[in-house]
């Protein structure tokens, strides 16, 4: 027993992080229970402090090798801090401005469950990026689906929320069953719970194909790539705004962490199937994502489906398994987290001021107030791709191992897949700038004449990080990634 | 360091910050502002890069590139370590030689010819010459480019203003023709891009993205995909795709009617005057410099394309009943000559090929300006609307001749030098292309002088009638003095490059014989 406390440890100095997260929700849910309803800015703030506490325990583990932790369960290495740290950041900036949410700023009472919702949510993440047990997969994944089925429903009342939570909860159990299936099938394959490419060596290539596109829906449904998307639309448009933001981007960075721990395991003993299923999901996303982003009028139902189009950008480093094809998409979650963040902001800054998210119904407000419209604008090239943002050097990056692998290996899945990203990428003009028509247009009556600072520097700063990236900096940040991965 | 030539880009982007960040009360200071800016800019390309232009002298660092700069200025900007492929190396990198100088001097002219047009724009002003000079910025820094990345990167940028200037700015259907304009140009920089991420990857070792670099066969390894012919033939058609929607090649042309139609004068004279010619000087400087031997064995394909354009551009620009859709589709007639002149494989038709984009830079900047001078009036285009104009407006009909005899390439205007150029270049063809093309060519002169002659006789000349009734003859009013100032440089430059062809052939065919010089090693069988 000592002998395991004495090894124990040096595992838990690293996972101070999850600590110090999970003790910052036991003392929330008590700080809530007293004082909740006479000091709700104390809870909120109390929040921020842990997500902050929690952001510099990862700072601190930045440098650090790669370490394999709790029996093997957990590996704690340079590029799951990184999806760590992204997952802070995001959950930091957006708890930030949450209050600004009239649902928040109106159900006072019990505005304290939010937060601790919101930071489980981030302890799943957590958890997730690093796990490669599939017991431990399994359980993170689902504390982060049951926070987020929740969030979705936080309004209470009878109505798109609930509709949207439920939708979510039934998709969301159904792709449990099918990713659990999966796992039972990768044990029974192996014998073993663990992730790890010599446990796999001797498994059937058909029967690994199986279990391992079984286990795949998991990430899949998380990063809402075709055809598990279903949930995506409904989910953006009928959950709380301030909701979305989080659900944009938590769960994405969860599942390119589960997806990696599943490549490394798998991906070794399926040769070129793995590709080849990952390629499918691809295609399939970005055509139904596109097609239908292009005909929402609703701008988080945009968002929602161009998202599903997105998924598709995200699978590509996955799709190629090697290490910069890895350091791309994770850079490319980096830059996607951002962009996402600004546009959620901007979107609920504009629904603030006209009272609806139709954007047809923005028209006018870009010419009030034009520093929004700005910055909405950089966070939507960004989303389309284009130069000189972020989104740009994302794709460039992406782009890159592509050509590299399909003349190294001749195979012509990957011209496919890079012609696939330009040619949808032009695609995603048509929508993505619809928005900003609609604000520069006249005839609107809406006026922008609320300032909301919390939202603002939201904005500012994703916008800001949005161009940063887009000229500068962004090869130091890729070639810091391509280093760490091993 | 930011060296001097970079002011020329960095200026009007100052420029737009400045004019956006202006308090609303000053708002009318924007025009001023902007203005201003754009004639200093003016005022540096002609009294300092011009003149070493002209002379070859080099100004700054010496680049390692064999052909003749003026002016040179690079810094590195971007590694990007990609582990086991190696490191994307782009640098900034900025020059000036005899294929983007005259080019240089066409857009700083047109600037502030462009911001005189824009003079009585009353639609929120600020917004508006902000994004002209960010637009200017972004052409500025598309000419000077001397890296494939920041001359695709200003290449692509480019395209926001536009799309926003034409977007907010137009006409009726101005939504629909900015948002064609934008996903047909967007989808030629795409295929682009497929290139800026292979190409670099030929070289061994650091994979740069300089145009030396990427220009030079010795760089690239033995084996690697854009070394075989098969290979560079696919490089050059993805790059050609981009530049022929840009410039635009018939039948990747039909978002610029619409474009322009819709789009404002000042608008339309940017668009057709400069990034027009921005498709072709890519052609000219990316497509042919990195793939010579691919675009000599696809010259008659090229030649094709371009002969096409002429006569297609002009038989379409015979039937136009709008003023403004005919000289719209003059430009895609006279952009073939662009194609064709590269396409000829000599150095008098890669000479006049990028001749041509200058002169009718000039020619179609002022035929806009003359569409805006009776549209402003009437707020008609219709050619049918008008007829026997030189009666009440002498001084327009005068510079109406004048610009329509430059478009017909008449001797004496810059166009027949670029246009007779390209021709005979076309005749002496060292590549496939067959006689009859050139021959067909020449038939689109003779078409360009019958729908310009025949445009202004129905419009000009007879017995005085216009649609309108007394309310128009009150509104048509001869030249105002700002109108003259806008139009008489451009017609004058018009007259002075025709009558002294070596003013701007020189740079140029200096340029080009060092151009085919250092293509030998690809061109040799």
């Amino acid at each position: 027993m000592g002998d395991f406390l004495a090894q124990l440890a040096p595992d838990l100095a690293l996972l101070a992080p999850e600590l110090v997260l999970l003790g910052g929700i036991c003392l929330l849910l008590l700080v809530e229970l007293g004082l909740g309803r006479r000091r709700p800015g104390l809870v909120w703030a109390l929040a921020l402090g842990v997500v902050l506490a929690d952001g510099l325990a990862l700072a601190l583990q930045v440098g650090q090798s790669a370490h394999v932790v709790l029996t093997g369960t957990l590996r704690v290495a340079p590029a799951t801090t990184y999806l760590k740290l992204l997952a802070a950041g995001a959950a930091l900036l957006w708890l930030w401005a949450a209050p600004e949410s009239k649902l928040l700023k109106t159900r006072g009472v019990g505005a304290g469950e939010a937060w601790v919702l919101s930071l489980g949510l981030l302890w799943g993440v957590q958890l997730l990026v690093q796990a490669q047990n599939l017991v431990l997969v399994y359980l993170a994944l689902e504390l982060v689906s049951i926070c987020s089925y929740v969030l979705v429903a936080y309004s209470r009342a009878p109505g798109p929320s609930a509709e949207a939570a439920t939708k979510y909860l039934l998709y969301g159990g159904f792709t449990s069953a099918l990713m659990l299936y999966g796992f039972s099938l990768l044990f029974g394959l192996s014998g073993s719970l663990q992730l790890l490419p010599e446990v796999y060596a001797a498994a059937p290539a058909l029967q690994l194909g199986v279990a391992t596109g079984l286990a795949l829906a998991g990430a899949f449904f998380k990063l809402a790539a075709a055809p598990l998307h279903f949930w995506a639309p409904d989910v953006y448009s009928g959950a709380p705004t301030w909701v979305v933001g989080l659900l944009a981007t938590l769960p994405k960075i969860g599942a390119m962490g589960l997806l990696y721990h599943l490549a490394v395991g798998l991906a070794p003993g399926l040769g070129a199937t793995w590709p080849l299923l990952l390629t499918g999901v691809i295609l399939l996303s970005w055509s139904l994502g596109n097609l239908l982003a292009l005909q929402q009028t609703h701008f988080l139902r945009l968002l929602a489906y161009s998202s599903v189009s997105q998924a598709g950008f995200l699978l590509l480093g996955p799709a190629l398994n090697t290490p910069t094809g890895w350091a791309a998409a994770f850079f490319y979650t980096g830059v996607y987290v951002v962009l996402q963040l600004g546009a959620v902001a901007a979107a609920s800054y504009y629904e603030r001021c006209s009272g609806t998210l139709v954007f047809e119904q923005w028209r006018g407000l870009g010419r009030s107030g034009w520093g929004w419209a700005l910055a909405l604008g950089i966070t939507l090239v960004g989303l389309v791709g284009l130069p000189p943002t972020a989104g740009f050097t994302g794709k460039l990056t992406l782009l890159l191992p592509l050509w590299s692998a399909y003349t190294t290996t001749g195979a012509g899945l990957y011209l496919v897949l890079l012609v696939g990203a330009v040619v949808f990428t032009v695609v995603g003009l048509a929508y993505y700038l619809k928005p900003l028509r609609a604000l520069a247009q006249g005839g609107g009556e809406g006026r922008t004449d609320a300032f909301v600072p919390k939202l603002a520097l939201v904005v500012a700063l994703t916008a800001g990080v949005t161009l940063a990236l887009g000229l500068l900096f962004f090869d130091t940040c890729v070639a810091w990634l391509t280093q760490v991965m091993p | 360091m930011v060296g001097l030539l970079s002011w020329l880009w960095l200026l009007p982007l100052a420029g737009a910050l400045a004019v956006v960040l202006l308090p609303s009360r000053w708002a009318y200071l924007s025009r001023w502002a902007t203005l201003v800016l754009t004639l200093v800019q003016l005022l540096l390309v002609v009294g300092w890069v011009l003149p070493a232009v002209g002379t070859g002298t080099l100004l700054g660092p010496t680049p390692a590139t064999p052909m003749p700069v003026a002016f040179y200025e690079t810094t590195p900007w971007l590694r990007l370590n990609l582990g086991s492929l190696g490191t994307l190396a782009a640098d900034y990198a900025l020059g000036v030689d005899g294929a983007n100088g005259l080019l240089l001097l066409l857009h700083a002219l047109l600037m502030p010819i462009a911001v005189g047009a824009s003079w009585q724009e009353g639609r929120r002003p600020r917004t508006y010459f902000a994004l002209l000079q960010l637009l200017n910025a972004t052409v500025v820094g598309c000419f000077l480019a001397f890296d494939f990345l920041l001359f695709y990167l200003f290449f692509e940028v480019m395209l926001l203003p536009m799309f926003f200037l034409i977007g907010g700015w137009g006409g009726e259907r101005r939504a629909y023709a900015a948002l064609k304009f934008f996903l047909y140009t967007l989808l030629g920089s795409v295929a682009m891009l497929v290139v800026v991420v292979g190409l670099p990857f030929a070289q061994a070792g650091v994979h740069s993205t300089t145009y030396q670099a990427l220009a030079d066969p010795a760089l690239r390894a033995p084996g690697a995909f854009y070394a075989t012919p098969y290979g560079q033939q696919v490089g050059f058609v993805l790059l050609l795709i981009g530049f022929a929607i840009k410039l635009p090649a018939v039948p990747l042309h039909t978002w610029l009617p619409d474009a322009h139609v819709e789009a404002s004068t000042p608008i339309s004279v940017l668009l057709a005057g400069v990034l027009l010619k921005a498709g072709g000087y890519g052609l000219v400087r990316v497509a042919y410099g990195f793939f010579p031997a691919a675009g000599q064995a696809l010259g008659f394909w090229m030649a094709l394309v371009g002969v096409v354009g002429i006569v297609y551009g002009s038989l379409v620009a015979l039937a136009q009943t709008d003023f403004k859709r005919l000289v719209a589709y003059s430009s895609v007639g006279h952009m073939g000559y662009v194609l064709l002149g590269a396409a000829s494989g000599t150095a008098l038709g890669l000479s006049g090929a990028l001749y041509q984009l200058f002169a009718h830079g000039l020619v179609t900047a002022a035929l806009f300006l003359l569409v805006g001078v009776v549209y402003d009036r009437v707020h008609s285009r219709q050619i049918s609307a008008f007829g026997g104009l030189w009666q009440r407006l002498p001084r327009y009909t005068a510079v109406v001749a004048l610009a329509f005899f430059a478009g017909l390439a008449l001797p004496g205007t810059a166009s027949f030098v670029a246009e007779l150029l390209v021709l005979m270049g076309a005749f002496g063809a060292t590549t496939d292309v067959p006689l009859w093309l050139a021959a067909l060519a020449l038939a689109g002169v003779v078409l360009a002088a019958v729908y310009f002659l025949w445009a202004f006789q129905r419009m000009f000349l007879g017995p005085w009638r216009v649609a309108g009734g007394a309310d128009w003859e009150a509104r048509l009013t001869d030249l105002s003095p700002r109108e003259h100032l806008l139009l008489w440089p451009l017609v004058g430059l018009i007259l002075l490059f025709g009558l002294w062809p070596a003013l701007g052939l020189g740079p140029i065919t200096a340029w080009v014989a060092a151009f085919f010089e250092a293509s030998q090693t690809l061109l040799a069988p």
